[in-house]
């Protein structure tokens, strides 16, 4: 008790010194904060978007599916399943999707597409491909009123096809039965533009989807969307778990979190994020010479203190310590500060954002701001960075102090 | 001077030797001309059953064809009821196919030829095929015991389909047993059995053809002839993109 009231003495006694060391603590602990939220922020971002747009959390496909596609590994995705899945504990949405590839014609011209079937409403739910649609109308399971099922083209179908909205889409492929598969289509929709990943592709009702390529009720994968797509792998485990009494145990179906089913998309991910973690180390390392500095001078600049300290009888063992908690002390404070500082600045950060250059675009979604994240780890962290540092920058300087000749100190100048 | 002749004898023989390496034999050529013609002879029409075995699935298809000499062929399904009335036309170097479902007549682009035709292990290719082999391949004969085996080698210049073929044909019927599809590299690509020698119209051929691809495993195609006529009246008039729609 009686070392804490010292230091903290010491501390309002040269305020200036203190000042200067706290500033430096402060802004260490700042920059690490909003660096690391914007990083965050910034991968939360895409993660979030890629997740959501192409992978859901977690899949549900056939064996080999997702190293190999083809036409013959499905999984079931009647109705009834999907409903139950849906009612599963942390299950936010679910749709299925059937995906293969198709000759498509327009009037006269051909065009070799990617087919892919979806839910109309599921699809909406989970995805955010309704939100793509630059021609037309979203695509619904009805058929119109000549008995045509609904169809939704990529900008490249559209403009090599020269097709628009209301027109007729012929597609020829081959069924799972080994049939011709060839159907007529009405385009109601167009999605993204020339250079979305959609371009080539064409949707259809899942039922259609379904009909043409000769596959009741069966799907290529069942895209499951959870509360969080870092709870990923742990929605996973427990889907996996459920799926043992259902008939996707039959079809020896496989539950994947995203980071297995983009599995190039998350290694890539990953890399780079280790680049940048690197960054920021070398930012920590500048924050703690900062650090070091201050703490350095200020001890330095007390020496004849020390050794009156010594000469009354001051154990180096208790100076040694004084000087610790001087330091541990302030990086506190430094760090409270920091906090209510970091907290409004973060919070802007991450509703609000400061607008990139710019804008990216991926996949016909505009990413116009860096985001910050709001979570604990954003706030801890450079906490916990400047404790460290202030400890170890604290030894040396505690260590000479407490090693003092009392005689020597006290005519140091 | 006795020298001159000798070079001169000599470079006879080494023409004599290279032409004969680019020229077919005419009994080998004969043979393959009669290969060629087997099911088709001059015109055509028949109707035969396909089927079909992969890993995934297995079908079993009834058609109709009517041909005439190898430039003019026309072949409508019959069943299954899904595919019912799936036509395809050949016209000298075209290709259509035309689907029912979609009222559609559609052209077998040049990319699609090596394609599967109806989810068989033919290719469009196979259907498409108007030119004889002998011109496009050179062809030797190899007289054996009780067979005789014809091997083919592409022209030099020609682009063919495949790098090189073997047919192995009955001595005493002059009816083929096995045709075997070489690539460019020399490897197996795929071997057609013929058996059930039948008498159709008064000439006798082998009812069933079994067509397997090596590099596919536990895919194969039969061809059944169920009938097979070839008295039939057609003119290069009726095989026409009017009569596909049909």
């Amino acid at each position: 008790m009686l070392m804490l009231k010292l230091a903290f003495r010491n501390l309002l006694r040269n305020r200036r010194r203190t000042t200067l060391t706290l500033l430096s603590m402060l802004g260490g602990y700042l920059l690490v904060a909003l660096l690391n939220s914007v990083e965050e922020g910034s991968y939360d971002q895409v993660l979030n978007f890629y997740t959501r747009d192409v992978t859901g959390h977690v899949q549900i496909t056939a064996p080999g599916f997702i190293e190999r596609p083809n036409l013959h590994r499905t999984v079931p995705a009647d109705e009834s399943l999907l409903n139950q899945l849906s009612d599963q504990n942390g299950v936010e949405a679910v749709t299925a999707r059937l995906e293969s590839s198709a000759l498509a014609y327009g009037e006269d011209k051909s065009f070799p597409v990617a087919v892919t079937g979806i839910h109309p409403e599921r699809e909406a739910q989970l995805s955010l491909l309704v939100d793509k649609l630059t021609a037309g109308n979203y695509l619904t399971s009805d058929l119109d009123e000549s008995g045509f099922y609904s169809a939704m083209i990529g900008h490249a179908v559209a403009r090599q096809l020269s097709l628009g909205v209301g027109d007729e889409l012929v597609l020829i492929s081959q069924g799972a039965d080994g049939s011709l598969a060839n159907d007529l289509y009405r385009v109601v929709g167009i999605v993204g533009d020339a250079d979305s990943m959609e371009a080539r592709q064409v949707f259809l009702p899942l039922t259609a989807a379904q009909e043409l390529f000769v596959l009741p009720e069966q799907a290529h994968r069942v895209l499951i969307l959870g509360t969080d797509y870092r709870r990923a792998t742990a929605l996973s485990n427990q889907l996996a778990l459920w799926a043992e009494d259902t008939p996707f145990a039959e079809a020896e179906a496989e539950v994947d979190p995203w980071q297995v089913v983009a599995k190039d998309f998350y290694d890539t991910m990953e890399a780079d994020k280790e680049g940048s973690v690197f960054a920021s180390y070398v930012l920590i390392f500048l924050v703690c010479v900062g650090v070091l500095n201050t703490v350095l001078m200020s001890v330095m600049e007390r020496t004849r203190e020390f050794g009156v300290l010594k000469a009354i009888g001051t154990s180096p063992s208790r100076l040694f310590m004084l000087i610790l908690l001087e330091t541990q002390m302030l990086a506190l404070i430094a760090c409270a500060l920091g906090f209510l500082i970091a907290l409004p600045a973060n919070y802007w950060l991450t509703h609000v954002g400061f607008e990139m250059g710019e804008a990216i675009e991926v996949s016909g979604i505009l990413f116009s701001h860096y985001r910050g994240q709001m979570s604990v780890a954003v706030f801890a962290f450079p906490a916990v960075v400047i404790f460290v540092a202030a400890f170890i920058v604290a030894l040396l300087p505690g260590l000479r102090a407490a090693r003092l000749t009392p005689i020597d100190a006290m005519r140091a100048h | 001077m006795k020298r001159f002749l000798s070079q001169i004898l000599l470079a006879l023989m080494a023409f004599w030797l290279t032409s004969a390496a680019a020229e077919s034999d005419p009994k080998a050529v004969e043979l393959l001309e009669r290969m060629d013609q087997l099911y088709q002879q001059d015109a055509s029409h028949a109707t035969m059953t396909m089927h079909i075995k992969t890993p995934d699935y297995e079908r079993t298809m009834k058609m109709e064809s009517w041909s005439l000499g190898l430039d003019y062929a026309l072949v409508r399904v019959l069943e299954p009821v899904r595919d019912r009335g799936v036509s395809t036309l050949k016209r000298e170097n075209d290709m259509w196919n035309y689907l029912p479902r979609v009222n559609r007549v559609v052209k077998v682009p040049p990319s699609m030829m090596m394609g599967s035709w109806m989810g068989s292990d033919f290719t469009n290719d196979d259907l498409m095929r108007d030119a004889s082999w002998v011109e496009e391949y050179t062809v030797t004969l190899v007289e054996e015991e009780a067979r005789y085996l014809l091997r083919l080698v592409p022209r030099e210049q020609t682009v063919t389909v495949w790098g090189g073929m073997e047919i192995d044909i009955d001595r005493s019927t002059l009816l083929p047993l096995e045709q075997r599809y070489y690539n460019e590299a020399g490897t197996l690509m795929r071997v057609m059995a013929f058996a059930e020698v039948r008498e159709f119209d008064g000439i006798a051929l082998p009812a069933r053809m079994v067509l397997t691809p090596l590099n596919k495993e536990g895919h194969q195609t039969t061809v059944e002839y169920n009938d097979l006529t070839f008295d039939v009246n057609l003119s290069e008039n009726w095989f026409t993109l009017q009569n596909l729609r049909r």
